[in-house]
């Protein structure tokens, strides 16, 4: 009797195991269920984070000074408000655009300007070459295509570039970019050309504001980078006549751009050197603008990045747009300052400045400035 | 596929005044993918893990719990979207892919580290304008050797490029978050027996 009940008990107890091994595969099968779900739901989750999707990209940037002129007028002005818009359309084909409003308020008798700055259709020709074909930004100097405001030193855009160059620079044309081994690059340029009988190649600038295009420019750049920290570049522009056909001569003019950029840990420096030769009939082309035929400039500028947020530098520069005549009319320009970054692309800016024309004093002031770009 | 990606393009064209110049470039050199890749998948699995069978890899993943997204959050200042970090594993040594947005478009980046150093670092595929010289040797060199100082920053600074900077920022972030990703890894299978 007690065998029978002692079976009776074993058969209980293995048909209890038995079921509960059952719930237990049971309980695995839903565990192992459950945990395909949820590495498919990460899954999905993943795919969506890492598709790039293609919107319309926005971006921008925009800088407000204070001048505070001694001797003269002190001036807040918000001095420029900028928007890009670009979208790829497809894998090779995108395009870029930058308008642009200077000085708050466009219009009749307003100080300011509303400016389209760029606008072009990129499309990549092979792995190594771009081309672009509307306005953009010319390849010359350091400012011309990087000028946001935390990524300069100095409230304003320094003179020289300003002046010589001058910054910022956009025509209409094509141009292509491409590498001609890793670490040197190319940009040639055929585009608009400049227009002013008075050789002030600043106004000449026609901005592709109905620009009369009978004469074109033609723009070239090697650029190397192949050190970490180190950019070097030379460019060149030549175009037949500024005065567009205009006059009974032709001006032609030309630019040589040269400038180093090298930064490594806190330390920095940048030198740029610009002159352009203009054809020396133009000086009884001009009424006032005497010496023109010669326009020079350079600067170097020791920078060091103290912290994250601050770093200080020191401007040295000159320029002169009349040195085609024996008159000084040389302007030297000594800059210090400090930025403070409150992010990595907001900054506040703070600057003195000491101008000297033909080595007498000419101006001097203090600057402060608050500059953000997203 | 590539031949259908090309022919698709040359439609959308067809009325653009680029059509003569694609042609004569699609002639005159190799069809390519606008996204530069330099590293499939495949190559930086054999470069890095050299001749290690396909069976010998550990395939891993890192799941992003909210306290590893804190902890992200505040080291780095960010933290991956992703729900979970994939990687695979030899010897001690991980090697993440991970993508950055530079400027505009994602870099894809594979970093390779161990025991909190990264040992390797490259540019799998550049997707925007300018920039990508980081890919080159002597910018990645940089990278080797380095680990993670207690506030979240690289043991060492890196020269970068002055025109392209958030390229540079990118790769920057990508090879911080690596390092805290190896930190973790290297947790998981402290605990594991």
């Amino acid at each position: 009797m007690k065998k029978v009940a002692v079976l009776a008990a074993a058969v209980a107890l293995s048909n209890s195991v038995m079921a509960a091994d059952a719930d237990t595969q049971a309980q695995q099968a839903q565990i192992d269920e459950l945990k395909a779900q949820i590495a498919a739901l990460a899954d999905s989750m993943d795919a969506q984070v890492s598709e790039p999707a293609n919107p319309v990209h926005i971006g921008g940037y925009g800088e407000m000074h204070l001048n505070l002129n001694q001797g003269d007028d002190n001036e807040i002005d918000y001095h420029r408000f900028v928007l890009f818009f670009g979208k790829e359309f497809n894998d090779r084909v995108r395009f870029f655009s930058e308008l642009e409003l200077e000085h708050s308020l466009a219009g009749e008798g307003k100080p300011g300007e509303v400016e389209l700055e760029q606008a072009y259709v990129e499309y990549d020709v092979n792995d190594s070459m771009k081309a672009r074909a509307g306005l953009f930004l010319l390849p010359i100097g350091i400012l011309n295509e990087t000028h946001e405001p935390e990524t300069f030193y100095g409230v304003e855009r320094n003179n020289v570039e300003k002046r010589i160059i001058p910054t910022t620079w956009w025509e209409g044309g094509v141009s292509l970019t491409g590498s001609i081994v890793d670490g040197l690059s190319y940009d040639v340029a055929v585009h608009s050309g400049l227009k002013n009988d008075e050789a002030v190649i600043r106004s000449g600038r026609q901005k592709v504001a109905e620009a009369t295009a009978n004469k074109a420019a033609y723009t070239a750049r090697l650029k190397y980078t192949a050190v970490p920290g180190l950019e070097l570049a030379i460019s060149g522009q030549y175009q037949d006549d500024i005065l567009q056909g205009g006059g009974n001569d032709e001006i032609g003019a030309s630019l040589v751009e040269a400038h180093a950029i090298y930064q490594t840990g806190g330390f920095g420096i940048r030198a740029l050197y610009a002159q352009w030769n203009i054809d020396s009939d133009v000086e009884s082309v001009v009424a006032d603008n005497i010496g023109a035929s010669k326009q020079t400039g350079y600067y170097i500028e020791p920078s060091y990045r103290i912290s994250e947020s601050v770093g200080v530098f020191y401007r040295n520069s000159m320029w002169d747009t009349t040195a085609g005549d024996s008159a000084d009319s040389e302007k030297t320009q000594n800059d210090v300052g400090v930025n403070y970054w409150l992010a990595e692309t907001a900054v506040l800016k703070a600057d003195y400045f000491r101008q000297e024309t033909a080595g007498e004093f000419s101006s001097a002031g203090y600057n402060l400035g608050v500059g953000f770009s997203f | 596929m590539k031949a259908s990606m090309l022919f698709r393009s040359l439609v959308l064209l067809r009325r653009s005044a680029l059509i003569t110049l694609s042609m004569i470039a699609s002639v005159v050199t190799l069809p390519v993918l606008a996204a530069n890749t330099y590293y499939t998948p495949e190559q930086i699995v054999s470069e890095v893990f050299g001749n290690a069978s396909d069976d010998s890899l550990e395939k891993g993943a890192l799941w992003m719990t909210p306290e590893r997204r804190a902890e992200a959050k505040d080291l780095l200042g960010d933290a991956p979207r992703q729900a979970r970090i994939r990687y695979q594993a030899y010897r001690g040594n991980y090697l993440w892919t991970l993508s950055e947005t530079g400027k505009e478009k994602p870099i894809t980046f594979a970093v390779q580290t161990s025991g909190g150093q990264i040992v390797r670092i490259e540019v799998m595929v550049f997707r925007e304008v300018r920039g990508d010289e980081i890919r080159l040797p002597q910018y990645t060199a940089q990278y080797e050797g380095l680990s993670l100082n207690s506030d979240g920053a690289l043991s060492d600074h890196i020269d970068g490029i002055s025109g392209a900077t958030y390229s540079v920022r990118s790769m920057k972030k990508v090879a911080k978050m690596a390092l805290l990703l190896d930190r973790w890894a290297n947790e998981d299978n402290a605990v594991t027996p």
